[in-house]
């Protein structure tokens, strides 16, 4: 359980950092909070010839209030978005905290969450449930994706080598109605299923409807097929049309259940979280 | 005042929740080299080659060790951990074989993580760099993975040398039970299948070895240093008096039994000169170290439609793994539990050892006892739903009466006595846990919505604990005037120095502050068992209170010479002995001590000192027993389970100390709720295991295990001077079981039956929806 050799770097901007990792030539990964790369990387499923810790590049660790949009630097653990974005967004503090446990949350960062693209990542789902984009810097400089776009296929997100996540642009909802919902084996263990709902509500129908998968692919995913069905229905009983859901998800084997049981299982937490939202007061 | 039976704090904790505990990863020798251990990576095959040399030829690497390195004698590890009587071979038809595992592969593989080489390196991170270099030309051939396909004829064979794959067997009968099974109104039966889990301590295991001056110190994360040492003692070629043997401090262990590393390492040391340490990761432990469980169980109870029981039939398909040195254990330990606190005459149970291409199969806490439990309490759960009776009421039917305690159950025990329920009231503890959970209310509670339902389930178990062969310990007075207690049973985590200290304290008078436990070390004393099988608290304090009254013999014969007073009319108090009725004119034990020190001055000078060497030895197992009732809440659209509050009412006899015992009944129901509801370790068809990481093995956690209410029922054993009976496994035996009632019980309307452990989510979801349509 000891990771091969390799180089550590602790750039103290976003540039250098940039620069160190275009001339590793892809043989360079970026250190975050190390809570999945620091494991892969002692089980000797990576091995990188160089680590860019980009713990001490200051700017990543802010989180900016503006009047439509808050950012979230990339270097901001969850457990301080938890807390930081709760009476904002109330969505993300109550799924963040079923990411892992508090001791994984005031370590693992955001940016590495959103990097690593794991299929079951709570801020994944967040992000595309809340319309958010992701600001990216490479040797080309930055860019925004939408988080729609962000998540290519199982753990690949859209990086190109030397580039990496600088922030995570979240829309301030004017109003909003939502739920979280998220299974797991136990408590704190990456979700069997989740799903985070948005709901724009006018009259009490539902005008608008966004809702983030997590565990039901081989990325989070938005479930366009249940947003339709949602859109322009009474908000109650709306979780009548829960298992439309079916439509978007395509979960993976895994010992911890098996594909049918997850694609059960997203039916269910859609129910619930469409129901939260409807029950919220 | 006296301390047995009193909560008294733990002496352990301040030293071990403070960081000063020294676990052998701490163990720091001046040029101490680092181990790693090559497995294989196949289930099965020819091991044409290994080759080595570019790990050698890495810088820092000091040693490639391979089977072709070993010693004649220390090629495999042959001993078996039993002996069974010839009675008892013939009584209970038992046919085993001999056990041979390989300390390295030689010519073949025959599972996944078994040991192919040693790699030893100036530190870890180059013996792990190293250990990706030594490449293994392996022929692969099919694995057996299957147990029941593994007898199959046709089957590839685990190991040549075992016909059919058939390693072991046995066939208890008591009573008439083909008879009493046609003759009863109802039977209900099922096959049980109890999946493959690990037993998971904190710590991995390790192993240090030194060799200087001719004579080998050896570190071990071992429950048994005395034997451990009688194993390396012919193996390596070395008398015993050359061998030392220490258990550091412990983050548990829960069984196993002498491991192939604790071979290699020592002979690295020795062949090196050179300290060498290994310590076990992981994804080690879980592939390699402490399998159990895995039993296939056909099992069928015939009854009356009054509800008394007639006859419990099972047969038993233990999946063994690749080697057994283990025999008939696990499964007879489900044979000679499988009645549990039932009056059921006629029994058959035929068992069947079977090997694959697995790691080895050991016993871990339960030890038979949880899958005996779970398929005699499911039965009579089934049972009373067939007869539409409360299954309380059921159990209440048939249980053992007091009046017929000591109760011979018609077979022998493992250990060749008969197998003797010998204290105990099953009715009372049975009624108590009714009561105290109450139960008759219990089934009012509300779910949190209408997705959830509430259900309530019990079980009961037996647990032969203490088992023999002896406990060793020896108690001395110190100059200091100090008691020092030192022991052949060890702690992994459980309370020696508390209660021990609590034990001897009682039989000098003093306060258990004033004795000194020392465990853990062969260089202590002569002899030792361990710690296993529920035995300390039976054993451990029963020589322990053995030597402490022959020691204090002695000082009251000294006092008795120094003081010329009649022994009778001699006082023990705060360390002091004295004429009854003049405190001032006695003597400290220090004083006697000195009195009693070698020399020509000395009171004592055919027997110096004051000290006492004494083994106990058990004349069989003693019975504990205990009942649950847990309640459960399912999520009816999920398969979710969650253990809202489970109750154990437990007689383990005399309890030395009830904070500590309660502590292993919490740890014990997390240990069967993980069972039932959590830990499976897989295999795939090619065996290949699928659960090395705790990503993929679940244990429970803080958040998954309720609040457990622990009752105490004591019924004080005769079988031992202080009438203790063991306590570290039993409430193991009984959560796997009280949890699946309770699933059950939530489930009725959807008519789910549990046959299977652990009962996983999704395959709960599966039996609801058989149950809606």
């Amino acid at each position: 359980m000891k990771p091969a050799a390799f180089v550590y770097e602790r750039p103290s901007s976003i540039a250098e950092a940039v620069q160190l990792l275009s001339e590793a030539d892809g043989e360079a990964k970026v250190l975050a909070g190390g809570q999945s790369l620091v494991p892969l990387m002692a089980f000797r499923l990576v091995s990188p010839s160089m680590l860019v810790d980009i713990g001490a590049i200051a700017e990543l660790g802010d989180i900016d209030s503006g009047p439509d949009t808050i950012r979230i630097g990339a270097g901001v653990t969850h457990r301080r978005a938890e807390l930081a974005l709760g009476p904002v967004i109330p969505l993300v503090a109550v799924g963040l905290r079923e990411l892992g446990h508090v001791a994984i949350r005031n370590v693992g960062t955001v940016g590495g969450s959103l990097a690593h693209a794991d299929p079951a990542s709570e801020w994944g789902a967040l992000a595309l449930a809340l319309d958010a984009s992701i600001s990216v810097t490479g040797p080309a400089g930055e860019r925004s994706v939408g988080a729609d776009r962000f998540f290519l296929d199982w753990m690949q997100p859209d990086l190109m080598p030397g580039e990496i996540v600088t922030g995570l642009h979240i829309p301030k909802p004017s109003s909003m109605r939502w739920g979280f919902v998220e299974i797991a084996r136990r408590r704190g263990d990456f979700a069997l299923a989740g799903a985070a709902v948005n709901l724009g509500v006018a009259d009490g129908v539902i005008a608008t409807a966004r809702v983030g998968i997590l565990g039901g692919g081989v990325t989070p995913l938005r479930a366009h097929t249940l947003e339709a069905a949602l859109t322009g229905m009474d908000l109650v009983g709306a979780a009548e049309v829960a298992e439309a859901v079916d439509a978007d998800v395509d979960p993976l084997d895994d010992q911890h259940g098996p594909a049918r049981y997850k694609r059960r299982l997203a039916r269910v937490v859609c129910e619930r979280a469409i129901r939260q939202a409807a029950e919220a007061a | 005042m006296t301390y047995v039976g009193i909560p008294v704090p733990r002496t352990e904790d301040a030293r071990l929740i403070s960081g000063q505990g020294h676990y052998l990863a701490d163990l720091a020798i001046p040029g101490m080299l680092e181990a790693v251990v090559v497995r294989s990576q196949d289930a099965a095959g020819e091991l044409r080659s290994l080759d080595a040399d570019e790990a050698l030829s890495l810088p820092g690497v000091r040693m490639v060790m391979t089977a072709a390195d070993l010693p004649e004698s220390a090629r495999a590890i042959t001993r078996s951990f039993y002996v069974l009587t010839p009675q008892f071979v013939e009584r209970h038809a038992v046919e085993v074989g001999g056990s041979s595992e390989p300390v390295l592969a030689a010519g073949r593989v025959c599972r996944v993580g078994e040991p192919t080489a040693l790699i030893v390196a100036t530190d870890r991170y180059v013996a792990e760099d190293a250990r990706r270099l030594v490449l293994a030309d392996v022929d692969p051939s099919p694995a057996v993975v299957d147990p029941e396909a593994a007898l199959s004829p046709g089957s590839p064979l685990v190991d040549p040398a075992v016909p059919g794959n058939l390693h072991g067997r046995f066939d208890v009968v008591v009573g008439d039970p083909d008879r009493a099974r046609e003759n009863a109104e109802h039977r209900v039966s099922a096959r049980f299948r109890i999946a493959r889990s690990v037993g998971s301590p904190l710590e991995n295991r390790g192993v240090a070895a030194k060799w200087v001056d001719d004579t080998l110190t050896v570190w071990s994360t071992t429950q048994i240093p005395h034997v451990l040492r009688s194993y390396l003692a012919p193996m390596l070629g070395l008398e015993e008096e050359r061998i030392r043997v220490i258990a550091p401090d412990m983050g548990g262990s829960f069984g196993g039994g002498v491991y192939p590393e604790e071979v290699l390492v020592p002979l690295a040391a020795m062949r090196l000169g050179r300290p060498v340490r290994w310590l076990e990761e992981r994804g080690e432990d879980l592939m390699n170290s402490r399998h159990s469980r895995d039993q296939l169980i056909d099992a069928e109870l015939a009854f009356d439609g009054n509800g008394s029981f007639r006859s419990l039939s099972m047969r038993i398909l233990q999946d063994c793994g690749a080697v057994n040195p283990f025999g008939i254990t696990l499964p007879f330990n489900v044979a000679s539990h499988a009645r549990s606190v039932y009056r059921i005459d006629h029994f058959r149970a035929e068992g069947l050892c079977v090997l694959t291409n697995k790691t080895r199969n050991t016993p871990v806490r339960g030890a038979g006892r949880p899958e005996a439990a779970f398929v005699v309490d499911r039965l009579v759960d089934m049972a009373a739903h067939r007869l539409g009776m409360d299954p309380a009421d059921l159990r209440l039917k048939n249980l053992i009466p007091a009046d017929e305690m000591p109760k011979d159950m018609g077979m022998m025990y493992r250990d060749g006595n008969q197998l003797v329920y010998d204290s105990g009231d099953f009715p009372d503890q049975v009624r108590t846990a009714l009561e105290a959970s109450g139960y008759q209310t219990l089934r009012d509670r509300k779910p949190r919505s209408d997705r959830h339902r509430i259900g309530v389930g019990m079980s009961c178990h037996v647990e032969g604990t203490g088992l023999g062969p002896h406990e060793a310990a020896e108690v001395r007075v110190d100059t200091s005037g100090k008691i020092v207690v030192r022991c052949g049973s060890q702690p992994h985590g459980q309370s020696h120095a508390t209660v021990l200290a609590q034990v001897c304290a009682d039989v000098f008078g003093i306060r258990p502050d004033d004795v000194l436990v020392r465990t853990g070390d062969t260089a202590l004393l002569p002899f030792g068992g361990g710690t296993f099988g529920s035995r300390s608290g039976v054993t451990a304090s029963a020589v322990v209170r053995i030597a402490s009254e022959q020691t204090r013999r002695k000082l009251e014969e000294l006092a008795s010479d120094v003081l010329e007073i009649a022994v009778n009319d001699l006082v023990f108090e705060g360390g002091r002995v004295f004429p009854r009725g003049v405190p001032d004119a006695g003597l400290t034990f220090a004083e006697l001590a000195r009195l009693a020190a070698p020399g020509p001055a000395s009171r004592r000078p055919h027997d110096p000192g004051l000290a006492s060497l004494n083994t106990f030895v058990p004349p069989s197992v003693t019975f504990s027993s205990g009942t649950q009732v847990a309640v459960v809440e399912v999520d009816i659209d999920t398969g979710m389970v969650e253990v809202l509050d489970v109750v154990v009412v437990d007689d383990c006899g005399t309890i030395l100390n009830p904070m500590v015992v309660d502590g292993q009944q919490h740890g014990g129901v997390a240990h069967g709720l993980g069972n039932i509801l959590l830990e499976e370790f897989r295999y795939d068809d090619t065996g290949q295991p699928g659960s090395v990481t705790f990503m993929d093995y679940l244990l429970p956690t803080a958040t998954d295990v309720p609040s457990i209410t622990v009752i105490h029922r004591s019924h004080p054993t005769p079988l031992n001077p202080l009438g203790v009976k063991g306590a570290g496994e039993g409430a193991t035996a009984s959560a796997p079981a009280g949890i699946a009632n309770a699933i059950c019980d939530a489930l009725a309307e959807f008519g789910v039956e549990v046959t299977e452990m652990p009962i996983s989510p999704a395959r709960l979801l599966d039996l609801i929806d058989q149950g809606r349509r």
